[in-house]
């Protein structure tokens, strides 16, 4: 009786580790996993096939330093017939050296995610539900003014921008897990409208370079040039801007993202704005977005 | 007869084939006909050339005041290695002295290993001999408190190690990017009108990417102790350094460094340092270097 006890024992033990370690059987059924190479390698290191927060097209600058402590949070919400996310979105601007020199981190803190099997498995996701939720990548940027107000050339900034791993969940294919680094130099000028003392438009450009680890042996790194150009229009209460922008890849694997962006934003003369923004994906990055954002400024 | 020679040719160009695809490195690497042999190098100081993971420096929690441009010569050897490499260094100061962009790079490294070091790295250079291209690094300096009445001086540092390093097959560079932060703090105590020591300490975080499946990254904590003493026409300065990351693959270097700098009031100072590594940094090393302030904020 003993015997047969500790039989039945060992037998729900084992039979439960073997079920541990086949929790995403599916998966190797699905993608007929050739039993030797790590899953990890599978999943395509691109905006194509991640979720919309791991490889954004960067913001496309105008040219020109902000002046002031600018702290923005948002709620931000990325759709198509497949899949939905919903986040935060927070960025914090510090002027280190008026009209010079600033820094700015940016990151999604949380986002919230929806997708269905045909999703999944394109991402080769480990995530048989498809939901859930993830923390996303810091990004550290160091902003220089290298030209402004000449009178013939246009504004200048450098850009110089450091995308963290610090996100998680890269099983589902929602972050990279992955360093990155981009460079970009932006340019624009305003011209002021005729009989018009408040209103303006800025025109404005951006050009870049855009490198990020891959998991493949033989391309380590992506790298992309990255572009965009665009235009704002200034009145006394409001800004409106357009621009197109995006990056473009050497492996070909989703790694060319365009997108077109509206935005419109108060400037109220009190440390409170709003502003909300559009984006539509055109290209890789398959998600119509949406941005609901509060701007604090804090005049130095 | 005709068919004889075709397979002959055929057995001649398959041979050759074989050759073509390293034989050597499979034996000597014992490869499992599988895995990409990118894998089997290991993405740490331990397992790489001096220049592919260097200590970063133990800075002195003040900026540094000047524009001011570096180029050294260096070599690091032990028993089994020797490298000679350039180097050379960027400071861009602003005008408020709070702020600064650092650039520097290992133009180039001329490399020799033994066939010890080749297979211990998995390395495919057979002959163990070369030239390479570093990474360049780039990095903001933020000054945080200075010459407070109590606090010690605070720096901050950002900086981006980028993937521009080539000779990834020969253990060189890892062909990989990564990044560190890092928080010094220092205080200086006036010993005499012309002479002052200097203590400081540095704390930090150090993330690169590996080539591991199931550890992407490999993560360290940077850390360092120095003293420096400034006298009226040279300083000498001491610093004890390392980082210590979490897979324990030969990523524990630690390094300690003597520099004596000339400090003439003329456009051009000289400085010759002395490391000595330990832990998974196994060279000594020396470089002497040539330091021009171009350009003083005032």
């Amino acid at each position: 009786m003993l015997k047969t006890k500790l039989f039945v024992f060992f037998f729900l033990i084992i039979s439960s580790f073997t079920q541990a370690q086949n929790e995403h059987w599916w998966w190797y059924e699905i993608h007929d996993h050739d039993g030797v190479t790590p899953w990890q390698r599978y999943l395509i290191m691109s905006p194509a096939y991640f979720g919309p927060n791991a490889f954004p097209v960067p913001d496309i600058k105008q040219g020109l330093l902000q002046n002031n402590l600018q702290i923005e949070t948002a709620l931000e919400g990325h759709y198509n017939s497949h899949e939905q996310t919903n986040n935060l979105f927070t960025k914090i601007f510090i002027p280190l050296l008026k009209d010079k020199v600033g820094i700015q981190l940016s990151m999604v803190p949380i986002e919230f995610f929806s997708y269905d099997t045909v999703i999944r498995d394109e991402r080769f996701s480990r995530n048989y539900e498809g939901t859930g939720s993830a923390f996303g990548d810091l990004y550290i940027s160091t902003q220089i003014q290298l030209l402004k107000d000449h009178p013939k050339w246009p504004d200048l900034l450098l850009g110089i921008n450091l995308r963290t791993a610090s996100g998680d969940e890269f099983g589902s294919a929602r972050f990279a897990d992955a360093p990155g680094y981009y460079f970009d130099l932006s340019a624009g000028k305003t011209f002021a409208f005729k009989n018009s003392s408040n209103n303006s438009i800025r025109i404005y450009a951006m050009l870049g370079f855009y490198v990020w680890q891959t998991n493949l042996a033989d391309h380590i790194q992506d790298d992309a040039l990255l572009f965009g150009a665009g235009f704002q229009v200034q009145s006394k209460s409001f800004s409106l801007s357009n621009e197109l922008g995006g990056f473009y890849g050497y492996l070909n694997n989703g790694d060319r993202p365009i997108v077109l962006r509206s935005r419109i934003q108060s400037k109220r003369d009190k440390s409170l704005n709003f502003s909300f923004q559009f984006e539509h994906g055109l290209q890789d990055y398959n998600f119509r977005s949406i941005r609901l954002s509060l701007i604090y400024r804090i005049k130095s | 007869m005709k068919k004889n020679l075709l397979v002959f040719f055929l057995f001649v160009m398959f041979g050759q084939y074989s050759f073509a695809q390293g034989t050597w490195w499979n034996n000597e690497n014992n490869w499992d006909r599988i895995t990409p042999w990118e894998r089997y190098l290991t993405l740490s100081p331990g397992y790489m050339g001096p220049n592919a993971f260097p200590i970063p420096e133990i800075k002195t929690g003040v900026i540094e005041k000047s524009l001011t441009f570096e180029t050294a010569a260096e070599g690091h050897f032990n028993e089994h290695e020797q490298t000679l490499n350039l180097f050379t260094r960027l400071f861009i100061p602003f005008k408020n002295k709070k702020v600064g962009l650092q650039f520097f790079i290992v133009p180039f490294e001329i490399y020799e290993y033994d066939a010890f070091i080749r297979a211990q790295r998995s390395s495919t250079d057979y002959d163990g001999q070369g030239v390479a291209t570093g990474d360049l690094y780039i990095g903001t300096h933020i000054q945080l408190i200075e010459e407070h009445k109590f606090s010690p001086d605070i720096l901050l540092s950002i900086n981006i190690k980028t993937a521009s390093g080539n000779q990834y097959g020969a253990a060189r560079f890892s062909d990989a990017p990564g990044y560190y932060f890092d928080l010094s703090f220092g205080k200086s105590f006036a010993l005499s009108p012309e002479t002052k020591l200097r203590f400081y300490g540095m704390l930090g975080f150090y993330a690169w990417q590996t080539n591991l499946p199931d550890h992407f990254q490999d993560d360290a904590v940077i850390y360092g102790l120095g003293v420096n003493l400034e006298l009226k026409n040279f300083s000498v300065n001491q610093s004890f350094g390392g980082f210590s990351g979490y897979l324990d693959n030969g990523d524990h270097p630690q390094a300690y460094r003597i520099d004596i700098q000339s400090r003439l009031k003329s456009t051009v100072n000289y400085k010759i340092r002395f490391q000595y590594g330990m832990k998974d940094s196994n060279y000594q090393s020396i470089r002497f270097s040539m330091l021009f302030n171009l350009k003083s904020n005032k």
